[in-house]
């Protein structure tokens, strides 16, 4: 029986009805199981008498726990998925304020323990705070342990939903600047807080009531690697995935995300994914078709990576004028910082920092201001959709067959 | 061609006739009578009158000089206008206020003390009288001087000139909504004016009945009891609603003149747009050097996994010494009140 010798046990029954908030004789029975380490702080009296008859059976972590639940309120479901069901929510006690809170569900595969992607996501998202990254206020666990993660409410949809409505909305270079600086300032934040997101792509994106774009799913992410310590490959949606992840490199750094954040950007200029392979074969094939193939001369020994498989025939690289030919839109600095994100060798390639120092950002046309971008509304189930989402999967809808989940199992 | 200039007020430059003509022009003595579309325009560089006729005729094909005899300004067909008061040196004065007012545009809330504020208009007024009223030195004087207060604070002046546009815009929006609002006020007016109807023509059709049954008491009577029973009834069924109804009515109410409330964290056009949005990533408590060297580093610098996928010992580097410092200077008690905030918001 795990009870310290610190916590004062009332020996009197009748204690217990004048409801002094320190345990109870009930603590004994079920602190076989509640994680009870007996912490000696002074407790503060709970006000509310019946809540303080409640956590008086309860150790003090419980306590904390049932005052951060009692904080919120949970309001409509906005989705379910496989991984987590996501409700609109507010405070208590200002019930303008919204919130949405992301319910995980309890997995098959990790019955012992918190599922991997929200550990993850929790372990990032309470260290990083930017205006474009999604905040994360609480967490709280409600019955059978079930976790909940309490999120910045986005009720305008995402990135995807923008690109994808090619009939109703309409966006120009100017946008696409304001959209790709959010993004890539979230990036940036990440990797100088050495967090690797590796999930980037238009529907992590999401966008907040005042058009501000905050990067979501953190459910990918890690800190970067100590040498010698293998990562796995098997992260990043295929259609944003790296070369150096597509050739199985075990010792990667920021640049994976930096591809990821240029291929959102080709996305929004085209309206549609730049390299949509279908199976990680196909993908690597768009690369080629679409970049050019990795070869010796423009990424020194790419061919001893242990994956390395490239069509036969060699496509030499793009030059500027054929990316000018599809993204001219975002003129001669947009294609060039666009080309510098698409560098084959993850060592030359932009860093998320330099990125913001591309003299794109000083050029015509200026970056829509916040209120001035498009918007659209009703994304409120789409909020639901995009934080009940598996991370690292395509959507099935999106392609013709292919979403195929990830194996974390192996890799770990 | 040389004619009388009309009544000829001031100096040789820029002098204005006072009046409009109404029927002559003064330039081709065109009379109305036989010219009933007659217009006459004026050029605000001397506000001398001529007709429509006239400003083409000799306008039309370049620069000329005015026609009026002692006048020598060079004017453009551009130019020309109809004037919008009939006094064209009201005419005169009121665009030489508009074009002091669009520089010197400040607003009270701008000034620390009414002194300064009043001082700032007495200043302006002191130019206007100068522009309007002063001779030619005073005149030129005033000019150059608005010029170069211009010139100098340019950006300022146009910061003004938005933040005007939008209380403008704000006033019009709150004007639309409160006409908005009186309309449904209106519409609520009426609308409770044909229930009352309703409910007396039914009232009516009650108390007839009620006699037709032959209940007792006079009609009179017949129709408080059958009003006090219904009272009784919308009492019992919601009680709340009276209160309801009238809380409806006082948020319908709508103040105006309210300032508008300012939003200093909005984005501002005018700055240049910065890329990482003021934010400094730069290690404050540390220098990091170019390299650093130990044993256990030099595998990683070397291999082929780790250097062609583009694994970076610096950023290992940089990462120890930032976790090393994670949290140094932060003093808990500081922050927990600022915590508060956020996690509210």
């Amino acid at each position: 029986m795990a009870v310290s010798p610190l916590v004062k046990h009332p020996t009197d029954a009748l204690q217990q009805v004048t409801a002094r908030a320190v345990s109870s004789p009930l603590k004994n029975a079920n602190s076989a199981q509640a994680s009870s380490n007996g912490t000696p702080l002074s407790v503060s009296v709970v006000p509310n008498a019946s809540a303080a008859m409640q956590s008086a059976s309860l150790d003090i972590a419980e306590r904390m726990n049932e005052d951060e639940k009692r904080k919120y309120v949970r309001g409509k479901k906005l989705g379910e998925g496989t991984y987590a069901n996501v409700y609109l929510g507010h405070l208590r006690h200002d019930p303008s304020q919204l919130v949405a809170i992301k319910k995980i569900k309890v997995q098959k595969e990790y019955t012992e323990g918190m599922a991997p992607d929200a550990v993850r996501e929790i372990k990032h998202l309470q260290e990083l705070s930017h205006p474009n990254i999604i905040t994360l206020h609480s967490i709280f666990s409600s019955k059978d342990q079930n976790l909940n993660l309490v999120l910045e409410y986005l009720p305008l949809g995402d990135l995807e939903m923008l690109i994808r409505d090619t009939d109703r909305v309409r966006y120009g270079a100017a946008d696409i600047k304001a959209w790709t600086g959010m993004l890539t300032r979230a990036v940036w934040f990440c990797h100088e807080n050495f967090v690797l997101h590796r999930d980037i792509k238009p529907n992590n994106c999401l966008i907040a009531a005042d058009g501000e774009v905050k990067l979501a799913d953190f459910g990918l992410a890690r800190s970067f690697a100590d040498p010698y310590k293998p990562m796995t490959t098997n992260v990043i949606t295929r259609w944003y995935r790296p070369p150096e992840l597509l050739f199985g490199a075990k010792h990667y750094s920021g640049a994976v995300d930096v591809w990821s954040v240029g291929l959102v950007l080709a996305e929004m200029v085209t309206r549609a994914a730049y390299l949509p392979g279908n199976s990680e074969i196909d993908q690597i094939n768009l690369i080629c078709q679409g970049i050019g193939t990795p070869t010796e001369e423009n990424w020194a020994g790419v061919t001893k990576l242990p994956e390395y498989t490239v069509p036969k025939e060699v496509t030499p690289l793009h030059g500027k004028n054929y990316y000018i030919s599809r993204f001219g839109v975002i003129g001669h600095e947009g294609v060039d910082l666009l080309m510098k994100t698409l560098i084959l060798d993850p060592k030359k390639r932009i860093t998320a920092r330099d990125m913001l120092k591309h003299e794109w950002w000083h050029k015509d046309p200026k970056p829509t201001l916040k209120k001035n971008l498009p918007k659209k509304s009703g994304g409120e189930e789409k909020l639901g959709d995009d934080l009940k989402r598996r991370p690292g999967v395509v959507e099935e809808d999106r392609g013709n067959k292919v979403a195929r989940k990830l194996d974390f199992g192996a890799a770990r | 061609m040389s004619r009388k200039p009309t009544t000829n007020s001031r100096g040789s430059n820029g002098a204005p006739s006072t009046a409009l003509p109404s029927d002559i022009c003064p330039v081709c003595k065109r009379v109305r009578y036989l010219n009933t579309d007659m217009r006459f325009l004026i050029n605000p560089e001397c506000y001398h009158p001529m007709c429509s006729n006239c400003v083409t005729n000799i306008f039309k094909t370049g620069p000329a000089q005015c026609p009026y005899a002692t006048c020598n300004q060079t004017l453009r067909f551009k130019g020309f206008r109809e004037s919008f008061f009939s006094d064209l040196g009201t005419e005169r004065e009121v665009d030489l206020r508009r074009r002091v007012e669009a520089v010197f545009n400040m607003t009270q809330d701008d000034f620390e003390t009414l002194r300064d504020w009043n001082n700032y208009l007495q200043d302006k007024e002191d130019l206007i009288f100068a522009l309007v009223y002063g001779d030619d030195d005073e005149r030129r004087k005033a000019d150059d001087e608005v010029l170069a207060y211009e010139l100098k604070n340019k950006a300022e002046i146009e910061k003004n000139r938005k933040k005007a546009g939008m209380r403008e815009s704000e006033r019009k929006k709150m004007e639309a909504d409160a006409r908005a609002a009186a309309e449904a006020r209106r519409l609520e007016e009426l609308r409770d004016e044909e229930r009352a109807k309703a409910e007396e023509a039914s009232l009516n059709q009650e108390v007839m009945e009620a006699l037709a049954r032959g209940e007792p008491g006079s009609a009179a009577e017949i129709q408080d009891r059958i009003l006090a029973a219904k009272k009784a009834k919308i009492a019992q069924l919601n009680p709340s609603m009276f209160a309801l109804t009238a809380s409806k009515q006082s948020s319908l109410l709508s103040i105006r003149g309210l300032k508008p409330k300012k939003n200093d964290q909005d984005e501002d056009e005018s700055k240049p747009y910065d890329p990482l949005m003021g934010l400094r990533m730069e290690p404050q408590r540390y220098v990091l050097h170019d390299r650093y060297e130990n044993s256990f580093l030099d595998l990683a610098r070397t291999r082929d996994d780790h250097r062609i996928p583009g694994y970076s010992v610096d950023e290992y580097v940089s990462r120890s010494m930032f976790e090393a410092f994670a949290g140094l200077g932060i003093v808990i008690e500081d922050d927990k009140d600022t915590r508060q905030k956020p996690a509210a918001a």
